[in-house]
Parts: structure tokens; sequence; C-alpha cells
């Protein structure tokens, strides 16, 4: 077998990697360029630190429609698809985000709040916040934020990155794209097989507790291992659609055909803990696992088809 | 009777028509359709130019049908420029901070679960190599042998002259939210490393109380490893895009 050609580099505040073992040796060096290019392009474009990104000069516009590019659009009309779909858990407009995690500090001044966890709520007086004030219009192409508020569409960008990466690289045949832990693996691995992934540990991150066998799938993890391992943490927090009390999960890791599903859907399904998530996983067709914060670990009905190994095999 | 059609289970994908893979999907397909033509196009002129130095991504809107034919190529060209520049980056970042952190982005954890036992104790996170000798081997020993040179010139770089002297800020996101961080170069050597935002949930102490995380060559026979990003990791990504800009 010819010998696959890998590239890494910094792209989307992360490490990106891609590796082509498939397609012609002497051009993966440039398929490989080409599919990093698609990072480069998504940044500019959904970046909320970036104070030039079409993003940021959004949300600067509250109350009218603003014309917007094709990809931000897209981005921003499934990352409320998201948020509609898990009844808000996973919300775009970050300051909820970080509510529905039950963070019980303000995201920007890092000083304790007792705000009510209620994602809709007034936060700071000021501001009503929530992903329903974001309106679409498809047929103009326009975005209006009917109240102040700063998008974070983190999940949902890296996501559509590797896709695009992957539609790049689609003729290779067997390729591997690494994102921050965001994988999309497709075809086999070096040594023919599917291509293993390992699971990260939450309490114990640098080893494995699970591994997988897959083939044309994106892998996302969203988790806090910081919570995990921290004493006298609450394993509760509110769920913001239900305002009752949820079993906490300490990661969530989704199985899909595509990245920005799989991406976003992790970080839905960590949001909204095992039972709910998983039950979301299911409506959506897509796999995953998640881990309590009491140890246990919740699948989808499918998921133990794509496991090489089961849950507690020690790497 | 066509009751059969009806009786079968849904395929995986398809219990929802309007479901997000198929919303995800046709997004993908709108963007890509959209920005094919570009990438191309960067992807021709990396190879014209035979990667030069990075440029700075120009401001704003990636629109459909406008040209971004820069920042790709940028982005690619500086990540093969310098080889040793991010093996020795590890180890002068090391070196610069009081107190040791975690730097092990997934990347460099894939690689070093495949390896067997070569990787060292500092890890070289990214490979960010020439053309020429990226060959990541079809076999695992062989993929360790690239981990090891990359090692190899961390150990033998000392100031490093593809730096620039100067402060330079980068920026890392995990899904604790951003670190920003300040490298300052002064006669080509990173003499410090700091956060200079830090806009995660938990405090940025965090960092330094997380100890020292081992490669995961730990966990033998995988090909990658899909984790949640730590916020420690997201201050290494700051340190390494703001070694970026100072090529």
């Amino acid at each position: 077998m010819s010998e696959a050609y890998e590239h890494t580099t910094a792209a989307m505040g992360t490490v990106v990697s891609v590796r082509v073992a498939g397609g012609a040796p002497a051009e993966r060096p440039q398929r490989v360029q080409r599919a990093l290019a698609w990072f480069a392009q998504v940044e500019p474009v959904c970046s909320r630190f970036d104070a030039d990104s079409e993003l940021r000069r959004l949300c600067a516009h509250v109350g009218t429609p603003v014309p917007v590019s094709a990809l931000l659009f897209e981005v921003l009309q499934f990352a409320l698809a998201v948020a509609a779909a898990s009844d808000g858990a996973f919300d775009p407009t970050l300051g909820a985000l970080g509510e529905a995690r039950g963070f019980d500090r303000h995201w920007q001044s890092g000083l304790p709040t007792n705000a009510p966890r209620d994602t809709r709520a007034t936060r700071d007086g000021q501001r009503t916040i929530g992903w329903r004030t974001v309106v679409l219009d498809a047929r103009q192409r326009t975005v209006m934020l009917r109240a102040p508020l700063l998008l974070d569409l983190g999940a949902v960008a890296k996501g559509l990155a590797i896709d695009l990466a992957a539609r790049d690289l689609a003729d290779c045949e067997d390729f591997a794209i690494d994102a921050g832990g965001d994988l999309y693996l497709a075809g086999s691995n070096s040594a023919g097989e599917p291509w293993s992934v390992g699971l990260r540990n939450p309490s114990s991150p640098e080893t494995v507790f699970a591994r997988l066998r897959v083939r044309n799938q994106s892998v996302c993890t969203s988790g806090d291992y910081a919570r995990a391992s921290s004493d006298g943490v609450s394993t509760h927090l509110i769920d913001p659609s239900s305002g009752e009390a949820a079993t906490r999960a300490i990661s969530a890791t989704v199985v899909a055909p595509q990245a920005m599903v799989a991406d976003a859907l992790a970080t839905a399904a960590y949001i909204m803990g095992p039972t709910r998530g998983i039950a979301l996983l299911e409506q959506q067709g897509v796999h995953g696992l998640i881990v309590s914060a009491d140890s246990t670990h919740v699948m989808t009905r499918g998921m133990s088809a794509w496991l090489d190994h089961p849950a507690t095999h020690a790497a | 009777m066509k009751r059969d059609a009806k009786d079968k289970p849904p395929r995986s994908g398809t219990r929802i028509p309007n479901g997000l893979l198929a919303l995800g999907s046709a997004a993908v397909l709108a963007v890509y359709s959209a920005g094919n033509l570009q990438t191309m196009e960067a992807a021709r002129q990396f190879d014209d130019q035979g990667g030069g130095r990075r440029r700075p991504m120009p401001p704003g809107v990636a629109s459909a049908g406008g040209p971004q034919a820069s920042p790709p190529v940028a982005m690619a060209a500086s990540a093969a420029s310098a080889p040793d520049t991010s093996a020795s980056l590890v180890a002068d970042v090391s070196e610069a901070l009081s107190q040791p952190i975690d730097t092990q982005p997934v990347a460099t954890e894939s690689k070093a679960s495949r390896s067997e036992t070569s990787e060292p104790a500092t890890p070289t996170p990214i490979k960010s190599k020439p053309v020429a000798s990226v060959k990541a081997e079809a076999d695992s020993t062989a993929s360790s042998a690239s981990v090891g040179t990359s090692a190899n010139a961390a150990d033998s770089a000392e100031a490093n002259p593809a730096w620039r002297d100067g402060a330079f800020t980068g920026y890392g996101t995990s899904r604790h939210g951003d670190i920003e961080a300040t490298v300052v170069i002064e006669g080509g050597r990173i003499t410090s490393a700091t956060i200079s935002r830090c806009l995660t949930r938990y405090s940025c102490s965090w960092i330094s109380h997380l100890q020292g995380q081992v490669v995961a060559r730990q966990s033998p026979n995988v090909d990658y490893v899909s984790g949640a990003t730590e916020s420690a990791n997201a201050f290494f990504y700051a340190v390494f895009e703001a070694l970026l800009k100072a090529e």
C-alpha cells in the first residue's frame, strides 16, 4: 500500500490534521491542502473571536434584516434547527448555552450569578436571549437579530468545515480528518480495516474507555472533564426546557454520517443529559454514547454495532 | 398488497424526513457548490508558490462568489515552511511557563497512540512539514519514526531564527470557551507565553492545576481519539497560532 500523506495545521482555534491514503499518491499533498482550505474559508465567516468576521459584523446590527453569505446563512439555519430539535438545550446564542450547561458564572465577568436557570429570561435586565430571537429569511437570505446577542457557532462551524473538507476528498476513498477531536473517517485505515477511534475517558483523559470501529462516519465528543474530576460538584443541572433536575452528562459522543450533525448533537446531548440526550439522537437517526456523572454509560440502540469492545474495555 | 414497505422499520437517518441529517446534507452541498472554485484556486496557488510565508488573513466576508485565495494558501504555506518550529515550540513553551500545562492536542495523541514507545515525554504535537518530507507511513512503526524525527528536532533547536521578535497573539477554543494567548519572542526565542484573555467558563487557573497529561500512547491500537477539547488544549492552540504569526 502506498504511503499516506498527512498535514497538520492550526485552524478555527484548534489543531486540524488531514490524512489521505487514497487517490493518486502524487496528488495527495495538493488534495490535503485543498481540504484544509475549507477551514480557512469557514473561519473568517463564523468566528466569534475575530472582530472582523462576518458573524461579528452581523451581531453589530440589531432589529434589521442583514444580508449574509450563503455559508453563514446555512450555518445559522442549521444551528437554529438543532436548537429547535433539542428544545433549546442547544442554543447558539452564547449566554443561553452557558446557562443551560449549568454554569453558575456570568461568562464575561466571571462573577457568580443567581439568575434563574431560564434561558429565555431577562438576564442582566436589558436583554432577552435565546435562539428564537434570531429570524431567518431564506428567500432574501437575511438574518435579523431581534435583540442584541453574541452568537456562538463554534460547534456547527467546525463540523461544517470538516464536512466540506470530507466532500472535497470524497473520491480519495481512504482519508481521515481530525479537528481537535472531532473526526471524519472515510474508507479504511492503513491496515485495510475500519478506522479505530478511542473515546477519551473523562475521569482519566489520558486514557480511553472504549474503542469504536467506523467507516464513512463522523465521531464528535462534547464534554466537561474538569467537572468530571472535580469534587463537590452537583451532578444535577436544571434542564432549561423542563425546569427540572436532570442527571448530568460528563461526555457525549455521537456517530453520524456528517460532522456538522455529530458536532452539534454531541453538544446538545451533553447538555440534555443521558435520558433526553439519547432520545434526541434516536429521534434524529444517529448513534451515540453518553457517560453519566454516576459513571454509567447510556447508548443508542444501534451504538453497540460501532463498538469494537464493550465500554468497560481497558485501553 | 404493499404492506411490506410500511412494516419495515425506517433506516437510520430516515426517521425524520426533514431531520437534521437531511438539513445538514443540503447545507454542506449548498456551501460546497458555492465555494468550490475558491479552494481549487487556493490549492493551485499553493503549488505555484511552493509554500510562502504566512500573510495575515483578510478581514471580513467570505461571500460565496468572492475570491478567498490568500487565507488557505497562507495558512498551509506557513505550516509547511517551518518544519522545526512546532517541535521546538513545545519545549520552549514548557520552559517559559512556571507551571506545567497540558499541551496535548488530539492530533498528536492520535498519532502517538499509534506509535509504540518512542514518543518523548515532551510531545511534539504539531507536524508541520514541507511537502517533500511528510510521509505518514502506512504502518505504525514508520509513523512512530516520523514522530521521533520531530522530537529530535526539538532537542536540537535552540533560538529559532524563523520567529520574528515581538508579541503575537493567538486563540484557541474549547467547549469551555476561548483562550487568547500572547507569546513574546525576544532574540528569536519565546520569553513568555501567557493567557491574555480568559473567556472560558471556568477560571483559567484550572489550566495551571491540570497535571501534565501523558500523551494517549497509553491507549494503543487506536487510529484517532475523540474527546472533548479541554481548556488546556485551547491554551496550546492559542500559543501555536501566535507562533504561526511570528514566522
